[in-house]
C-alpha cells in the first residue's frame, strides 16, 4: 500500500506545485507582457523624443536664416539714402556721407556681421583682426564650434572626409588664388578649419551668449540679462557663417575671356587682333565688360586647362565661333555664334554632369576631367546664383545707359528687354530710368524723315520724362555721396549741368544709333535714329550718322556734329596784267621773268570743320551754315562784295565724294569734311545714281552753288602790293538742314591788316629762257570753277588755294589766356560744346606774326583730315615747306607729291600733345612723325591744364592721330576688309580715314559691344564753363597730370577728378543692361557681378582671390611710349598705310598680391576697410604683363611692380586719356560691392539640460546635445518691379522729398542644402 | 472485482501553502508591474504628448512662417488659442475632441547678441497643452511645453511703417 501511495506519488510528481508553476508562468507572461509594453513604450517615447528633438533642431536651424536676412535687412536700410554699404564675405559695413578727408571716403558707421559673434553689430571701432579666432579653439567646444568639421563617408572604394564648405582639395588642385596662411588650430585631418562662436538659444527664444572660459574647462557659464535660467532654459546653439556669392564665379554667365578692344594704334595686336577678329554676334566673351568675359579658368585650370574651347563647351548658351576666341579673321560672311541650347545651371553638380549624356543609368560628367573630386574642390568658388543690385550709392534707380525709342512700336527686341531692365510700374503707369529718343527714321518707310536726331531740343523738351530724369540726376548730383561725402555740385558749380548734358547727349548720339536688320512693330527692316546710309532713300542719303547737339537750356552735348574751328578769307584773283616790275617771290619761280599783276580779285570763305567724335560709323554733315556780317569786309577801302548773310547747306555725302577715293575721305576723322561745301547731291539725279557733283562756282545757291564768296569783282589798286584789310567781326550760324533751330553760333572778329595783294601765278615751263611768256597763266589760276574742275579726285590741296593768293584767317587759339580772356588753351573740345563760342577763342591765323606780316600772303591753318596727314595740306609757305620732308613720300620712300610746295606739312598746321615733340625742325621734329600730328589747335606745343599740368586728350581710333575728343562708342562691323595702301587689309574701317559699310542683316548690333559702362564718359569735359581745358571725367588712377606716387593716395592736385567726390562715384549713376545671350540682368540687378572686397570676415587666414582674378584674366591694357611716335626704330604707332606693326602696346594684367594689381586691393583691407562703389576700381592700378615679345622694354629705372607704377606711367605719358581708362571699362561692369544672394552655412545642436544641473551653467559632462542638424540655405533679396508701392523717384513733386529702394526688397530662399553623411 | 482505490483530494489539489505561496508571489509581481504599467502608462502619453505637441508647434510654426510680416500681428492675434485632437490635428474649435491647446503669444525681437534688438525680427512663442478640455487648458497647474520661433520679414516694408 505504501509502495502503491508512493508508487502513485511517482507516476504523478508533476501534479504537486503544478498551481505555482503554472501561477508562475502566467506572471511570467503578464510580466514579459508587461516588460515588452514597457520596452514598446520606451522605444515610442524615445521616437517621439527623438522626434521632438529632430523638430528642435529643424526650428533652430531657422534662427541663423533669419537672423542672417534680418541682418542683412537692417545694415542695407540706406536710411533714405543717407547711407550705403558693402558687402563681403562674413559681414556688410555701412557708411555714412561724413568724410574723411585724407582718404576721401566716409568713415565706417556700422558693421553688421554675418556670422555668429557674441557682437552681432559692432560700430566704427571694429578692428577685423580681432575677429579672427583664437588658436586654442579646439579646446573650447561650448564657445567655438567648425562649421568646415568634416564628417566621414563611407565611398565606394574607402572612407573618405567630406567637407561642407571648403574641401582642402583645391589648394592641391592649384584653384588659383586660394590660399589659406596662419589658420588657427588646423589639423592634418582639418587644414581649413572655420571655427565660429556658438550662440545659445533659450526656451523662449531669446538669445544668450556664453562668458569667456578657459581650455579645458568643462563648464560654460551665463551671466547677464539674458542668461538662462530655471524657467527659461537652453534648448539650443547655433553657429554660422555667411558667404557672398559674388565672391564666387557664376558658372551661369562666366566663361572664358579672349580680349577685345577696339583698335586704338597701329600695333600688331591692334591689327590682326583687333581689326581683323572682331566678335561676331553672340560672342559675348569678346565683348568688352560682358559677364562672358569673366573666365572660369582662373578656378577650374588645375581640372580643365588653358583651352578656352573648353569652358564654352561648359558655360550655358556661349560657344565657340566667330573669331573662335580671336583666333580667326572674320568678315560680313562670317556667321554669328550660334548659340547653344542649355538651360541654365541650378546647381554646381549640373554644371559638372551633361543632362544630355547618360551612361548606365548615371549621367556623364561634361567633361573628361571633372570627377567627384573636382564638384567638392570647386564648390567654395563657384556659384549658379550670384547677383548684385544695379542701384545708386544713394539707392535709388541706375539711368540704363542705352537709349530706347520713346513709342514702343520703334523698339526692337533689345530695346524691349534693355526697357524692361530698367522700368518700375506705378499702378498702370511704365516709369522708365532711361533716356528715350523722341523720333527715328523708320527703314521701310522712305517717306520717314530723319527724326529727333536733326533737332536740338526735340529730345528733351517733347518728352516730359527725359526732363524728369534730367532733373532726377541734377539732385542725385546735390546731395552728399553716401560712403564717400561731398557731392558734385560743390564740385562743379559751373559744369555740373554741362557734364550731365554731355552724358545724356553721349548716349542719346554715341549708341543705337542704327539698328539695321533687327524688326520692329513698326518696320520690319528696323530703324535708324541718324539719317539713314542706305543710298536711294526718297530723302537721299544726306546727313547720313549726323546727330545735332542736344541742348539744355545753356549746357550742350556733342551730337554727332561739327563745329568750326578756322575760317579763312581766301582773296585769288580773276584777271591779271602783266607786270614786268612786280617783282614777289613765289615757289618754284625760276630766272627773271615777269608776273602778272591781279587788275581784279575776289574773296571767298573756307571753313575748318572739327569733329569732336571721330570714329565709326563715318558720317556727312547735312547743315545749314550762316555766316553773317562779311559785307562789312573791304581791301583798300573797297568793299569785298560779300554778302551780308548767306547760307551754304552741306549737301553731299562725304562718303561719295570722288576724292581720295583709294584712301579714304576723311569722314571718320576729326578734321573733316573741309572740301564739302564745294560738292552737292543733285536730287534731279535718279535716286539710285546720285552721286556727288561740285559745285557751281559761278552760283550763289546754297545748294547747288557757293554764296560764301563775293557778289562780283573787287577793282585792285594799282601800283601798290600792299593793301589794307578792314577785318571785322562775323557771326557763323550752324543748323540742321532739317530742323530750323540754331544749333550753334561762333563768332569772330577778323582784326585790320596790311596784306599783300593778289597775283597771278604762272609756272616757269610757261616761260622762255629768256623769261618772256610763252603761254599765258593756267585759267585754274583766275578761275574758281576752274579750280575746283582741275581739283580731280586727289589735287584739292594743289587747286584750291593757288600760290598768287592771299589768305588770312581766324584759327582756333591755342592760348591758354589772352589779355583778360580766359581761352580753351587749344582743346577744340570746346568749340564744339559751347552753344554760343566768342570772338576771343579765336586768333590771327596762320604762324607766329604771318597774319599781320604784308610780305606773307598765307597766314592759315587750315587742315584738311579728309585725307592721310603726310599728304600735306593747303599753301602756307611760298616755299617748299621743309617739313614735308621728313614726310619721305610714298611707301616707297619717293616724294611723290607733285608740287609740294604747295603744301604745307602737318607740323605748320597742327600742334603737339606732348612737351618736346612739338618741333618744326631740329631732333624734335623726328619724335611726332608725319601721321602722328594731333588733332589741336595749331601751334599748341603741349596740352596743359590751367595749372601747367599734362591734360587729357584722347588716342584716336586705330592710327588716327589723337587729339581733343569724346571717345565715341564703337559702332563698326566686320562687314569689310579696307586695303590700307600698306599691303595690309584690315576690317572695320579702323585704319582707314573714312570707310565704314552698314551692317545690313544686324549680325554685328550688340549693345554691350558698343557700350559696356559709363567709363566710356571718360573724355568728356569738365571745364567748360569754368574754363579748364584738357580736364575731363576721370576714371583711372594714372591721369597724363598725376605726380603722386602710386602707392599714396591721389591729391586734388593731381586732377580735379581726384578732388572730392572723386570723378567714378559719377558711375554709379548709371548701367547698362546685359540682355544677351538671356536676360543676365533684370530689373535693377544683374548676375554674375564679381565683389571687389574678397576679404573673408573673420576668417581672413582664407584667401579666396579667384573670382577678382577671373575678372581681370582677359583685361587688356594699353601703355604707348613717347618712341611709338617716331618713325624708328618701331614704326610710327599712328603711322598712315605705310608703318609696319612692329610695335605692340598691348599687356596683360599681372595679379600678384605683392607687387602685381591686387596689391592695391590687399592695401585696402590691411588697413580694414572695404571697397564701397565697384567705380573705386578706377583708383586701382592695373600692373601690366608683357604678353608679346614686341612690347617695348620698360625702363630699368622704374620696376613694373605696384607702388611705381605712376613711375612706370611716366614713360609712356603717350597713352591717352581714354586708353588709360580703357581697362576700367572692362572691368567696372563686372565688379560690385554689394550682393543680393548669400549663403548661410550653419550649425545647429538642440541641447538638453540634465535634472538638477545649475540652468546657467551649460556642462558638457552632465548636459548632453540632443540632436544636430548642419547645412545652407540661399537666400536673395530682390526687388519686384511692378510693387505699387515703389514710388517715382523721378517725380519732381518729391526732389526734396529723398526716397529710397530699400524698403523695397524683398528676400527668398533659394534653396536649402542639408549637410549629412 | 476490487474497486480501484481513489485518490484522495488533498493529495492531488494545490495545498494551502501552494496557494498561498502563488498569490503571494502573483501579488508582489502583480503589484510591481502594476506599479510600473501606470509609470508606463504616463510614460507612454508623455510620448505621445511630446509627439503631438511637436508636431503642434510645428504645424503652427509652419503655418505662421506662411503668413507676411504684417499678417503676424494682425492674422495672428497675441493670446489666441487653437485647438487639438489627441494625434494634433487642428480642429475648428473647443470640442469634446479637443485634447490638446495652443496659445500664441508674439514677442518682439530677441535681443541680439552684443545688446541690439533688430526692426526685422519677431519670436513666436507657441505654448502647447495637453488639457485641451480644460476650462483654461493653461492655467498654472496644468503643465505647458513651450516652443519658440523666430521670424524675419521677407516681404517690403510698407512705407507706411518707414513714416514716408
Amino acid at each position: 500500500m505504501h509502495s502503491k501511495t508512493f508508487s502513485r506519488s511517482k507516476e504523478h510528481p508533476q501534479q504537486q506545485g503544478a498551481a505555482i508553476i503554472l501561477l508562475l508562468v502566467i506572471v511570467a507572461l503578464i510580466t514579459i507582457l508587461l516588460l515588452s509594453l514597457i520596452v514598446l513604450v520606451d522605444s515610442e517615447n524615445r521616437s517621439s523624443k527623438a522626434f521632438e528633438e529632430s523638430i528642435a533642431a529643424r526650428n533652430l536651424s531657422d534662427y541663423p536664416t533669419n537672423l542672417v536676412i534680418a541682418q542683412i535687412r537692417e545694415a542695407t536700410d540706406s536710411d533714405l539714402g543717407n547711407r550705403t554699404w558693402a558687402s563681403q564675405p562674413g559681414a556688410i559695413r555701412t557708411f555714412g556721407t561724413q568724410i574723411d578727408p585724407s582718404t576721401g571716403r566716409a568713415g565706417l558707421e556700422k558693421i553688421y556681421k554675418l556670422y555668429s559673434s557674441p557682437q552681432m553689430i559692432e560700430g566704427a571701432t571694429f578692428d577685423p583682426t580681432s575677429e579672427i579666432p583664437p588658436e586654442n579653439w579646439t579646446s573650447l567646444p561650448d564657445q567655438f564650434t567648425d562649421l568646415n568639421e568634416p564628417v566621414l563617408v563611407e565611398g565606394l572604394d574607402s572612407p573618405e572626409y567630406v567637407f561642407p564648405i571648403i574641401d582642402p582639395a583645391a589648394l592641391d588642385f592649384g584653384v588659383e588664388g586660394f590660399q589659406v596662411e596662419g589658420a588657427p588650430g588646423t589639423t592634418e585631418r582639418q587644414p581649413v578649419p572655420m571655427p565660429t562662436r556658438w550662440i545659445y538659444i533659450l526656451e523662449d527664444g531669446n538669445f544668450a551668449v556664453p562668458d569667456e572660459t578657459t581650455s579645458g574647462e568643462t563648464k560654460t557659464t551665463f551671466s547677464g540679462g539674458s542668461a538662462p535660467s530655471l524657467e527659461n532654459p537652453i534648448v539650443g546653439r547655433i553657429a554660422f557663417w555667411t558667404d557672398d556669392e559674388s565672391s564666387k564665379v557664376n558658372i551661369n554667365t562666366a566663361s572664358e575671356g579672349v580680349v577685345w578692344d577696339m583698335p586704338r594704334a597701329n600695333s600688331h595686336y591692334d591689327a590682326y587682333n583687333f581689326a581683323d577678329k572682331q566678335p561676331v554676334q553672340n560672342e559675348f566673351q569678346r565683348f568688352p565688360g560682358h559677364p562672358a568675359t569673366t573666365s572660369l579658368s582662373p578656378a577650374l585650370r588645375g581640372w580643365l586647362g588653358d583651352d578656352p574651347a573648353t569652358y564654352y563647351q561648359l558655360s550655358p548658351f556661349v560657344q565657340n565661333g566667330g573669331s573662335f576666341g580671336g583666333t580667326q579673321n572674320v568678315d560680313q560672311n562670317t556667321p554669328p555664334v550660334e548659340l547653344d541650347s542649355d538651360r541654365l545651371f541650378a546647381t554646381i553638380d549640373e554644371f559638372a554632369f551633361d543632362a544630355g549624356k547618360i551612361s548606365s543609368g548615371n549621367r556623364e560628367p561634361s567633361h573628361p576631367a571633372i570627377s567627384d573630386e573636382f564638384l567638392k574642390a570647386t564648390r567654395f568658388f563657384l556659384t549658379a546664383h550670384s547677383r548684385a543690385p544695379d542701384v545708386t550709392l544713394f539707392d535709388t534707380p541706375k539711368i540704363n545707359l542705352w537709349p530706347i525709342q520713346k513709342e514702343p512700336e520703334h523698339r526692337n527686341a533689345i530695346d524691349r528687354l534693355q526697357a524692361f531692365c530698367s522700368e518700375m510700374r506705378s499702378a498702370d503707369t511704365r516709369l522708365p530710368y532711361y533716356f528715350q529718343r523722341s523720333r527715328v527714321h523708320d527703314l521701310s518707310d522712305s517717306t520717314a524723315g530723319h527724326g529727333s536726331s536733326q533737332s536740338p531740343s526735340e529730345d528733351y523738351a517733347a518728352i516730359p520724362r527725359n526732363q524728369e530724369l534730367f532733373s532726377y540726376l541734377q539732385g542725385l548730383t546735390e546731395r552728399d555721396v553716401p560712403g564717400f561725402g561731398q557731392n558734385f555740385r560743390s564740385k562743379y558749380p559751373d559744369d555740373r549741368d554741362q557734364i550731365l548734358t554731355q552724358i545724356v547727349d553721349y548716349c542719346r548720339s554715341g549708341l543705337n544709333t542704327m539698328a539695321y536688320g533687327l524688326p520692329t512693330e513698326a518696320s520690319a527692316e528696323g530703324y535708324v535714329y541718324s539719317p539713314p546710309r542706305t543710298p536711294g532713300a526718297q530723302s537721299g542719303p544726306l546727313g547720313e550718322g549726323q546727330i545735332i547737339p542736344l541742348q539744355i537750356d545753356d549746357s550742350r552735348g556733342f551730337g554727332r556734329s561739327i563745329t568750326i574751328t578756322e575760317a579763312a578769307l581766301v582773296l585769288h584773283p580773276v584777271a591779271h596784267e602783266e607786270d614786268p616790275d612786280l617783282d614777289i617771290r613765289y615757289p618754284g619761280k625760276q630766272g627773271n621773268h615777269p608776273l602778272y599783276r591781279a587788275t581784279e580779285f575776289k574773296a571767298f570763305l573756307m571753313v575748318e570743320f572739327f569733329c569732336a567724335s571721330p570714329g565709326l560709323p563715318s558720317w556727312s554733315p547735312y547743315l545749314n551754315i550762316t555766316v553773317k556780317g562779311m559785307e562789312k569786309w573791304s581791301v583798300a577801302g573797297r568793299s569785298l562784295q560779300l554778302p551780308a548773310e548767306s547760307t551754304l547747306v552741306t549737301h553731299s555725302p562725304i562718303g561719295e565724294l570722288p576724292i581720295l577715293n583709294r584712301v579714304g575721305k576723311g569722314h571718320s576723322c576729326a578734321h573733316m569734311n573741309l572740301l564739302q561745301p564745294f560738292f552737292f547731291m543733285d536730287e534731279d539725279d535718279p535716286p539710285n545714281n546720285r552721286r556727288p557733283k561740285t559745285r557751281d562756282m559761278e552760283s550763289f545757291d546754297p545748294i547747288r552753288g557757293y554764296p560764301w564768296r563775293s557778289t562780283g569783282p573787287v577793282l585792285a589798286p594799282t601800283d601798290v602790293e600792299t593793301a589794307e584789310f578792314s577785318g571785322g567781326p562775323i557771326e557763323i550760324e550752324i543748323s540742321s538742314a532739317a530742323d530750323s533751330d540754331v544749333s550753334q553760333t561762333i563768332r569772330m572778329d577778323f582784326p585790320a591788316t596790311t596784306i599783300p595783294l593778289p597775283y597771278v601765278w604762272s609756272h616757269f615751263s610757261n616761260f622762255d629762257g629768256s623769261g618772256k611768256p610763252t603761254r599765258d597763266p593756267e585759267q585754274v589760276e583766275t578761275s574758281l570753277r576752274e579750280r575746283i574742275r582741275r581739283s580731280g579726285s586727289n589735287h584739292w590741296h594743289e587747286f584750291l588755294i593757288r600760290p598768287g593768293d592771299t589768305v588770312r584767317s581766324m584759327e582756333a587759339a591755342s592760348a591758354m589766356k589772352e589779355g583778360g580772356d580766359s581761352l580753351p588753351g587749344g582743346d577744340l573740345r570746346f568749340f564744339a560744346a559751347r552753344k554760343e563760342v566768342p570772338a576771343s577763342w579765336f586768333t590771327k591765323g596762320g604762324a607766329e606774326g604771318e597774319y599781320d606780316d604784308e610780305t606773307r600772303r598765307f597766314a592759315h591753318g587750315l587742315r584738311n583730315g579728309d585725307f592721310w596727314q603726310y599728304w600735306g595740306h593747303f599753301c602756307s609757305e611760298e616755299r617748299r615747306d621743309s617739313g614735308l620732308d621728313a614726310i619721305n613720300g610714298d611707301r616707297h620712300g619717293n616724294v611723290r607729291l607733285r608740287n609740294p610746295y604747295f603744301r604745307s606739312s602737318s607740323w605748320k598746321v597742327g600742334g603737339s600733345l606732348l612737351s618736346g615733340t612739338s618741333g618744326y625742325s631740329g631732333p624734335e621734329k623726328k619724335k611726332l612723325y608725319r601721321d602722328a600730328h594731333p588733332v589741336v589747335a595749331r601751334g599748341l606745343t603741349e596740352a596743359l591744364r590751367r595749372d601747367g599740368r599734362p591734360g587729357d586728350w584722347d588716342q584716336g581710333f586705330g592710327n588716327t592721330e589723337d587729339g581733343a575728343f569724346i571717345n565715341k562708342p564703337d559702332e563698326s562691323n566686320a562687314s569689310k576688309k579696307y586695303w590700307n595702301w600698306g599691303g595690309n587689309y584690315h576690317s572695320g574701317g579702323y585704319f582707314r580715314r573714312g570707310n565704314f559699310d552698314i551692317d545690313p542683316d544686324g549680325n554685328n548690333h550688340a549693345p554691350n559691344r558698343q557700350i559696356a559702362s559709363a567709363v566710356q564718359f571718360g573724355s568728356l569735359p569738365t571745364g567748360i564753363y569754368s574754363m579748364r581745358p584738357w580736364e575731363t571725367l576721370l576714371f583711372c588712377p594714372n591721369p597724363a597730370g598725376r605726380v603722386t606716387d602710386a602707392g599714396s593716395e591721389p591729391q586734388a592736385e593731381d586732377h580735379i577728378g581726384f578732388s572730392f567726390p572723386r570723378d567714378h562715384l559719377l558711375l554709379d549713376l548709371f548701367w547698362m543692361p546685359v540682355t544677351q545671350p538671356y536676360a543676365i540682368s533684370e530689373p535693377f540687378s544683374t548676375a554674375g557681378k564679381v565683389n571687389m572686397n574678397y576679404e573673408i570676415l573673420p576668417f581672413s587666414y582664407i584667401h579666396r582671390r579667384t573670382a577678382i582674378l577671373s575678372a581681370l584674366e582677359s583685361v587688356s591694357v594699353i601703355a604707348i611710349p613717347e618712341i611709338a611716335l617716331a618713325r624708328h626704330p618701331y614704326g610710327c604707332i599712328k603711322g598712315g598705310r605705310d608703318q609696319a606693326h612692329r610695335l605692340e602696346v598691348r599687356y596683360g594684367v599681372s595679379t600678384d598680391e605683392e607687387t602685381g594689381t591686387l596689391r592695391g586691393f590687399e592695401k585696402r583691407f590691411a588697413s580694414g576697410d572695404v571697397f564701397r562703389s565697384p567705380s573705386e576700381i578706377c583708383e586701382i592700378y592695373l600692373v601690366p604683363e608683357p604678353v608679346e615679345s614686341r612690347n617695348p622694354p620698360a625702363p630699368a629705372a622704374t620696376p613694373r611692380e605696384y607702388e611705381s607704377m605712376q613711375d612706370w606711367w611716366n614713360e609712356f605719358r603717350a597713352t591717352g586719356d581714354n586708353a588709360r581708362e580703357m581697362p576700367y571699362n572692362q572691368l567696372y561692369p563686372r565688379l560690385t560691392t554689394q550682393s543680393n544672394v548669400y549663403r548661410i552655412h550653419y550649425r545647429v545642436q538642440a541641447l538638453t539640460k540634465a535634472r538638477g544641473t545649475q540652468p546657467d551653467v551649460w556642462d558638457r559632462e552632465l548636459d548632453s546635445v540632443a540632436s544636430e542638424f548642419r547645412g545652407s540655405s540661399l537666400v536673395e533679396r530682390y526687388i519686384d518691379p511692378n510693387d505699387p508701392e515703389i514710388p517715382d523717384f523721378a517725380d519732381p513733386a518729391t526732389k526734396d522729398k529723398p526716397q529710397s529702394l530699400s524698403p523695397h526688397y524683398r528676400f527668398r530662399i533659394i534653396q536649402k542644402r542639408r549637410f549629412a553623411k | 472485482m476490487r474497486d480501484p482505490i481513489p485518490n484522495p483530494p488533498s493529495r492531488c489539489g494545490l495545498t494551502l501553502i501552494e496557494v498561498a505561496l502563488s498569490l503571494a508571489i502573483a501579488a508582489m509581481v502583480l503589484t510591481i508591474l502594476a506599479g510600473t504599467l501606470g509609470s508606463t502608462v504616463e510614460f507612454a502619453a508623455e510620448g505621445f504628448d511630446r509627439f503631438a505637441m511637436a508636431r503642434i508647434s510645428q504645424t503652427l510654426s509652419d503655418e505662421n512662417r506662411m503668413l507676411d510680416w504684417n499678417q503676424l500681428g494682425t492674422e495672428i492675434q497675441d493670446g489666441e488659442i487653437f485647438f487639438f485632437d489627441e494625434r494634433g490635428r487642428r480642429l475648428d474649435s473647443k470640442s469634446e475632441e479637443a485634447v490638446y491647446a495652443a496659445r500664441l503669444r508674439l514677442v518682439d525681437s530677441p535681443v541680439l547678441p552684443g545688446s541690439v534688438e533688430s526692426d526685422h525680427l519677431k519670436r513666436l512663442m507657441i505654448e502647447v497643452s495637453a488639457r485641451g478640455r480644460a476650462e483654461d487648458p493653461f492655467a498654472a497647474l496644468h503643465p505647458v511645453r513651450r516652443f519658440a520661433s523666430l521670424y524675419t520679414r521677407m516681404e517690403s516694408v510698407p512705407s507706411t511703417s518707414k513714416g514716408e
